[in-house]
This record gives structure tokens, sequence and C-alpha cells, in this order.
């Protein structure tokens, strides 16, 4: 048996509404024989429900102003810059994937033209039937129409000096590389191919700026 | 937007999104600190402290508990370390000890009016917000938390860093030095087991 002692804090977990129904009944069963402690439950009953009708104070209005007033006078809010932010990135890497899958779009395909080079080889400029990569073969989604684009099966010197190295272009790891250069760098490029005897169809203008060289060497 | 997604931008530096965090926590930390501080104008300081606290440390916020939780135990901290102060101001003898939960209780009101006048609505709540202010610190802040707050069990032990078991304990004693406190203001409840009526003699003057 308990002492009124000990029902003390069943007392306190009851006006919680925390104790168990079998708590509950046995402290009933106690409030029924023991005056004091009844009594004691009483008082306590009215003050918390004093308490809970009074409930929070509301923070005077001039707190949040003075607060803030403090924080923005300490720190100026960071602004991050433009480049860095997660949305420009993420944009950023999309233009970049999609950039492959717009010369797919905008790069006219060439009947097997005549090459010095030797038979097996379509030459540069032409995009084999059985070339038939989409973007989504390349694993590179999705479809952006906006970036001008030459696709190359091979790169002659005089061209390529044009460029920057093959090791620094971006590649998907299928052998494709690609980079970006001004639309009048696409015009020399072009330009260097011609001369060196190597048939290649402008892209269509208007182009954009930048333009992109794609290079898949034939297997 | 979510807590989680204000926090985000609060940590990123952004004031307005710690504004809005603020202006969802602002009542239940003016709450704690009105009651602690005993009057508005420490209220509004520990407040004020409090929240910038809570800007400068956002970064040490891990998201473990809520945000909510974290900037009250912040709350609670920096009113706990204003008493301590005011208690060090005031001399030993300036109130009773943070942590001594057995201390004396104080004078007794002077209960010139109608005993059961205190069982009036108002006279009661008067009476008990008084006796909560006379409480020593950690039995008046679990008080305000579960009473005023409505704070759950568990968010009281989140707050505090306390398992339940202490919980319920501190509550339960926290609302028996309440009881004796009230006791203490007239003979409200004759015979209740508290009641220092029964061994007291004579009238108050």
């Amino acid at each position: 048996m308990k002492s009124c002692e000990q029902y003390q804090q069943a007392i306190s977990l009851s006006l919680d509404g925390v104790l168990s129904r079998e708590e509950e009944a046995a402290l009933r069963a106690h409030l029924e024989q023991c005056p004091r402690c009844r009594a004691d439950y009483a008082l306590l009953q009215a003050a918390s429900a004093a308490l809970r009708e009074e409930g929070e104070t509301p923070a005077p209005p001039q707190l949040l102003p003075q607060v803030m007033d403090e924080i923005r006078r300490q720190a100026p809010p960071k602004v991050i810059p433009l480049w860095r932010r997660p949305q420009i990135r993420a944009l950023g890497a999309l233009a970049a994937c999609a950039v492959i899958c717009v010369g797919l779009y905008r790069f006219p395909f060439q009947p097997d033209a005549a090459s010095s080079s030797a038979g097996s080889d379509p030459g540069v400029g032409v995009v084999p039937s059985t070339y038939g990569v989409t973007a989504q073969d390349a694993g590179i989604s999705p479809r952006m129409e906006t970036t001008t684009q030459l696709i190359l099966t091979q790169l002659p010197q005089e061209a390529a000096q044009l460029l920057p190295p093959l090791e620094e272009w971006e590649g998907d790891g299928s052998g494709a590389v690609w980079c970006s250069v001004s639309p009048q760098q696409l015009e020399q490029v072009l330009e260097s191919l011609e001369e060196a005897g190597v048939p290649v169809d402008a892209p269509p203008q208007p182009w954009s700026d930048p333009c992109q060289i794609l290079f898949q060497p034939e297997e | 937007m979510t807590e989680e997604a204000l926090v985000q931008r609060a940590r990123q530096g952004d004031p307005d999104a710690f504004e809005q965090l603020m202006r969802d926590n602002q009542n239940r930390i003016y709450t704690l600190a009105l009651r602690m501080a005993g009057n508005p104008e420490d209220a509004m300081d520990l407040s004020q402290e409090a929240m910038i606290r809570a800007w400068k440390g956002l970064k040490d916020f891990r998201g473990g508990s809520s945000f909510s939780t974290w900037v009250y135990r912040l709350t609670s901290n920096v009113c706990l370390d204003f008493l301590r102060r005011e208690r060090r101001r005031q001399g030993v003898e300036g109130g009773p000890s943070l942590d001594d939960e057995e201390a004396p209780l104080p004078q007794p009101a002077d209960p010139s009016g109608d005993p059961h006048a205190l069982l009036e609505q108002k006279e009661l709540r008067q009476a008990v917000e008084q006796g909560l202010g006379e409480l020593p610190p950690h039995h008046r802040q679990v008080l305000v938390m579960r009473e005023l707050s409505g704070m759950s069990y568990q968010e009281i032990g989140q707050a505090l860093e306390l398992d339940p078991g202490t919980v319920k304990s501190r509550i339960a004693r926290a609302r028996q030095a309440l009881k004796k406190n009230l006791l203490q203001k007239g003979n409200l409840f004759p015979g209740s087991s508290s009641n220092p009526a029964n061994t007291k003699g004579g009238d108050p003057e």
C-alpha cells in the first residue's frame, strides 16, 4: 500500500493525463479513502487549471524588431555570388549536357562523300547512318535546342591546333568529347577543315554563342 | 515554409528566414523569460539575448532536436545564468538556490482577506501566479513549460535534456512546492496534508 507521500507523484501524473488505467483506478481508490490527498488533488487541480487558463504571455511587439535591427546591424546579409548558387550551377550542368542533343537536332545528315581517307572511313562531317546516337543513347537528357554543334569523327591537326588540347575536353566516358567554342572559332575550324580537304557542312545559321564541337572518333 | 527549410536558409545567413523562426517562437521564449526574471524589462533583455545567441549559434545547430526545442533550451540557459548572477549580486540571502528544491518557504502572505475568497477564480489565479514566481527556478521553469506553454513531457525532456523519469518527478515535486506555497497563504483547504495551519498557532497580525 502506498503512503500519501507516494501518491503525490500519481496525483501529478493524473493531472497531466499520463497515468495508465490501472494506476488511475488505484489513485481514485485512495482518494476516496483519504481526505488529505483528496484536498491536495483539488488544490493542485485548481492551480493547474488557473495556470493553463493564463497561458503564455504574448511577446511585446518591439521585441522582434529590436532583435532584427541588432542582427542586421551586426551582420549584413550574405549574398551568395550568382555563379555559386545551386540553381545556376544546375542550369550550367544542364546546358552542358543538353548541348550534345542539340547538334543531333541541328546538324544535317550528309550522304557519304568522296574522301581521300581510307574507304572505310566515312570522313569528317559525315554522320554515318550507323552513327545513330541519340541523346538518350548517350545517356544525356533532356534535349535543348539552344547550342549550335559541329560533330566530327575526324580531327585533322590543322583544325586541332585551333582548339584546346583534346585531353581538356569534357567527356561522358563513351569516347565522345566536346568543347565550347566561340562562333568565330567554329568558323575558323570549318575553314581549316575545308583547307585540309575534309568536306564538312557548316551548321545552319543562326549560330549560338558559344557553339560546341563534339568529337566522336571512329573505332 | 517548413521549419527545416527556414532553418536551412537562416543558416546561410538569411535574416528574413530567421525572423520568421523567431516569430513562431517568441511567445514561448518571452513567457519563460518573464516568469523566470519576474519583470517585463529583464524579460525583454533576456529574450533578446536568447534570440541573438540563437542567430550566432545557428551553425552549431545540428538538427538533433527540433529548432524550437533548441532555441528554448538556449533561452532556459540564458534565464538560469541571469538568476545565478542576480543571486550572487544580492548575496547569499538573496533568494532560494537554483538547485535547492527543499528551500525554506517564503513568509506567508497576510491572509487578511476571507480565506474562502481565495477560492474565487481571480484571487486563486493571482495567488497561483505569485506562488509560481516564488518557487525555486528549476521548479518554476518546469511548471512554466508544462502549464503555461503546454509542452509535453517529451518536449520538456528534450528541452532540458532530462530523461522521462526525471521529468515526471521534477514536475511532481514542483507541484508539491507550489501546493505548500499556496497553503501558506491562508487556510485554503483545511485538512490538507501540507496545511501548516494544523501545526501553527495564533492569528497572523
